[in-house]
């Protein structure tokens, strides 16, 4: 099992670019009328907190 | 219960493709999203540009999904047209935002980084290898975005609100089919040939990637894991033995 590896692959690398972007955004104050998901080809947003989503159960997405 | 009883090889393989066409349909839609609040949230371009991408991969493994369970035989094919939202809609932004990264990411991608590595040492066929090959790929980096971004997120966003959280969003990703029995040729060996990790290594692989990635990433970021491991423990003391 590789799965220690994958620490370093996903955790670690990730958050090294994470931090190398600390300083800076794409703007330094975040929008305050961010709506979310909501720009969706049929416009529509489905909360999985009451539909549930491919996991089986509200929480979180499913995975492989 | 006997083999009889129970569904066939082929309804497993083709029906775990088929779940993986949803999964993928689903992640298409909601990283497209995320893209969107990132950038609106002044989250660094690259990291807005990394969820971009992962919309664009997820629709191409989504078609890789649906051309392998056409192969096997499976026929009823539906896709997520909708974007799934699991935070409640009455938070704030930058809770929101996080939450939805973090099981999206951080849990899920991560878990599906680890289940083709797994099938990747155990699938057959040159042409599986490669979709298999070229998903993982696609998934380190979609995993990589959520641990960047709590990087990033960290000095900006109170990350404390995740811990009594992370018990149901590390459930969600699992399902609660994977800690109760499971029919017996969902743990037949030649699945993992076709493409699917058997019931009892899944389970198996879906915990130490918890134990060994998951939880020390969130630790990593200051984000206290005790509520989860605990939650982890009491699930694995009352499951079903595989």
């Amino acid at each position: 099992m590789k799965l220690k590896k994958l620490f370093h692959a996903l955790v670690l690398t990730g958050t090294a670019l994470g931090v190398m972007h600390c300083g800076g955004g794409t703007s330094t104050t975040p929008s305050s009328n961010s709506t979310g998901g909501q720009l969706l080809p049929d416009g529509g947003v489905a909360d999985g907190g009451t539909q549930g989503g491919t996991g089986g159960m509200p929480g979180g997405p499913g995975g492989w | 219960m006997s083999e009889s009883d129970g569904p066939s090889l082929q309804d497993i393989v083709a029906g775990t493709w088929g779940a993986r066409y949803r999964i993928e349909t689903e992640a298409s839609l909601r990283f497209g999203a995320l893209a969107r609040r990132l950038e609106a949230f002044g989250a660094p371009r690259p990291l807005v540009e990394l969820a971009e991408r992962a919309s664009r991969d997820e629709t191409r493994h989504a078609a890789h999904c649906e051309r392998y369970f056409r192969a096997v035989g499976g026929r009823q094919l539906t896709g997520v047209d909708r974007v799934i939202e699991y935070a409640p809609t009455r938070w704030a932004e930058p809770q929101r935002l996080t939450y939805e990264l973090v099981a999206q990411s951080c849990v899920a991608e991560t878990q599906s980084t680890a289940s083709l590595v797994t099938l990747l040492e155990g699938a057959e066929g040159r042409e599986l290898k490669a979709m298999l090959h070229e998903l993982a790929r696609d998934e380190v980096h979609h995993s990589r975005l959520g641990w960047a971004y709590l990087a990033w997120a960290r000095p900006r966003v109170d990350l404390s609100f995740l811990a009594p959280l992370l018990p149901g969003m590390v459930a969600g990703s699992a399902g609660p089919e994977i800690f109760s029995p499971a029919p017996e040729a969902a743990n037949h060996p030649d699945l993992l040939r076709q493409g699917v990790v058997p019931h009892g290594l899944r389970r198996q692989v879906y915990v130490e990637t918890l134990q060994t990635v998951v939880f020390p990433g969130f630790e990593t970021l200051g984000v206290d894991t005790s509520l989860a491991k605990h939650w982890l423990d009491g699930t694995l003391a009352t499951a079903t033995p595989t």
